[in-house]
């Protein structure tokens, strides 16, 4: 007889699925295993005694059952309420994002402990951000750095000449900056995936890839400039992955 | 969907595609059901053919508070022995069988069908809120409240709703959280029972 394997795992959910009659599928990224889906039976019952604890943004210990499709979910229990997002709209679109974003890039049942606790601190940091929008930047480029896409900012992606004070290109397919003079280069078909950055913008990016929280803090930002690069940073990010972060339409300021 | 022959048989084959389409229909369901209907009588493929085609042709969404209906405006937002000052807004038409079920709340409706979801790029457009707050203008309305599910994204249409008509003389209530009927003390959540004792209530 086939041995029933179970195992728990430290977690926090990032969305659910309403499936079937009550149940949920669950979409959690873990400590030990990555990202991975499992099934939570009839928690969308007011008394099931699970459904409370699998709400996003709460890290949690969970007992899985594996089984021929998806693990079954046994037991949660919460360890922290990482964020409680209820009451605050804009927050909640931020958040959604940053979780779409995070299931979007991690492949399940690949550990990766770094992106773990990267996410876990975002999540515990983003109530009492002196700049949210900086913790969004900060998250997507960290991000991009751990999943091995993160952008070249220090050299010419085309020459590997160190940059000059002036203004560059961000080149999507090239993954990184353009040089001025290696712009002319580049042929027109690619101009869609091209933006003019400014020294400013680069020096941004630079202190957002390279520097811990803490220190990214004591630098005085401005709000716009974070915003526009957020913008474009998902556009990178588009190109990456190739598809539309659905909750990316929410980023645009003043939209909801 | 996928374009596997089930059946050499065309109707057959049309039919467990028709099936697997519907939400929570596998393969082998579609399959088990066609051959079912395969050995149903004439007659009651006919009952069955008919109530699909009438559910398509006389069901219509109500044009005020956006519930499933035969008539317009629904049966509901006709009853004149109904309190029209208080409007309960919840998520999809089956919440409203739910609080009818109750027959406690004798107020009317307003379905959102939907609630704001950014990861499925539902925002507040993609559902009938708008048509709320031009209800809540146009009507004597007193009280609006907030039934959507107790989750993430219910929370947050809710604070949304409450931003959006925070200006209007209007009373906001939500329903109450907390224990259900029968539940254990020991397995309820962290959220629930926070939310439990911060809305406990004074005795006598």
């Amino acid at each position: 007889m086939q041995k029933i394997r179970t195992e728990s795992l430290t977690g926090i959910v990032l969305r659910s699925i309403s499936v079937g009659e009550a149940d949920r599928l669950v979409i959690i990224v873990t400590r030990e295993r990555g990202k991975f889906k499992c099934l939570a039976r009839g928690v969308r019952k007011p008394k099931s005694k699970l459904g409370g604890f699998l709400e996003p943004m709460h890290e949690v210990l969970i007992t899985v059952q594996f089984s021929r499709l998806y693990p079954i979910v046994k037991d949660v229990r919460t360890i922290g309420v990482l964020n409680e997002i209820s009451n605050n709209v804009p927050h909640y679109l931020y958040l959604m994002y940053i979780a779409e974003l995070l299931e979007s890039f991690i492949l399940e049942d690949e550990t990766n402990l770094e992106i773990f606790d990267l996410y876990k601190f975002v999540l515990k940091t983003f109530n009492n951000a002196h700049e949210v929008n900086m913790l969004i930047l900060f998250f997507q480029l960290k991000l991009l750095m751990l999943c091995g896409y993160g952008p070249e900012l220090s050299a010419c992606v085309e020459c590997r000449s160190l940059l000059n004070a002036e203004d560059q290109y961000f080149g999507f397919v090239q993954g990184g900056i353009i040089c001025p003079r290696c712009m002319v280069g580049i042929r027109r078909t690619q101009y869609v995936h091209i933006f003019e950055m400014n020294l400013q913008y680069i020096k941004l990016l630079r202190l957002s890839q390279r520097e811990t929280w803490n220190k990214l803090q004591t630098f005085k930002v401005n709000s716009e400039d974070i915003g526009k690069l957020i913008q474009i940073i998902n556009d990178y990010i588009t190109y990456v992955i190739d598809r539309k972060l659905k909750s990316a339409r929410f980023l645009e300021f003043g939209h909801i | 969907m996928s374009n596997l022959e089930y059946s050499n048989v065309k109707p057959i084959n049309n039919l467990i595609e028709s099936f697997h389409r519907l939400p929570g229909i596998g393969p082998k369901m579609a399959q088990r059901l066609t051959y079912y209907l395969v050995r149903m009588s004439i007659k009651e493929a006919e009952t069955l053919a008919n109530a699909i085609r009438d559910l398509k042709e006389k069901v219509i969404y109500c044009s005020s508070c956006h519930n499933i209906s035969d008539i317009n405006p629904c049966s509901i937002c006709q009853d004149t022995t109904r309190d029209s000052s208080i409007i309960c807004v919840v998520e999809d038409p089956l919440d409203v069988v739910a609080i009818e079920s109750s027959t406690v709340f004798k107020g009317i409706y307003h379905v959102l069908h939907g609630v704001i979801a950014p990861m499925k790029g539902i925002g507040p457009e993609d559902i009938k809120l708008h048509d709320l707050v031009d209800r809540i203008n146009q009507g004597n309305v007193k009280e609006l409240v907030l039934a959507t599910n107790p989750n993430v994204e219910g929370d947050a249409t809710t604070a949304y709703i409450q931003d959006l008509v925070v200006s209007l003389d209007l009373k906001i209530t939500r329903l109450a959280r907390g224990l259900p009927m029968g539940g254990d003390l020991e397995y309820a959540d962290f959220v629930t029972l926070s939310r439990a004792i911060e809305g406990r209530q004074v005795l006598g």
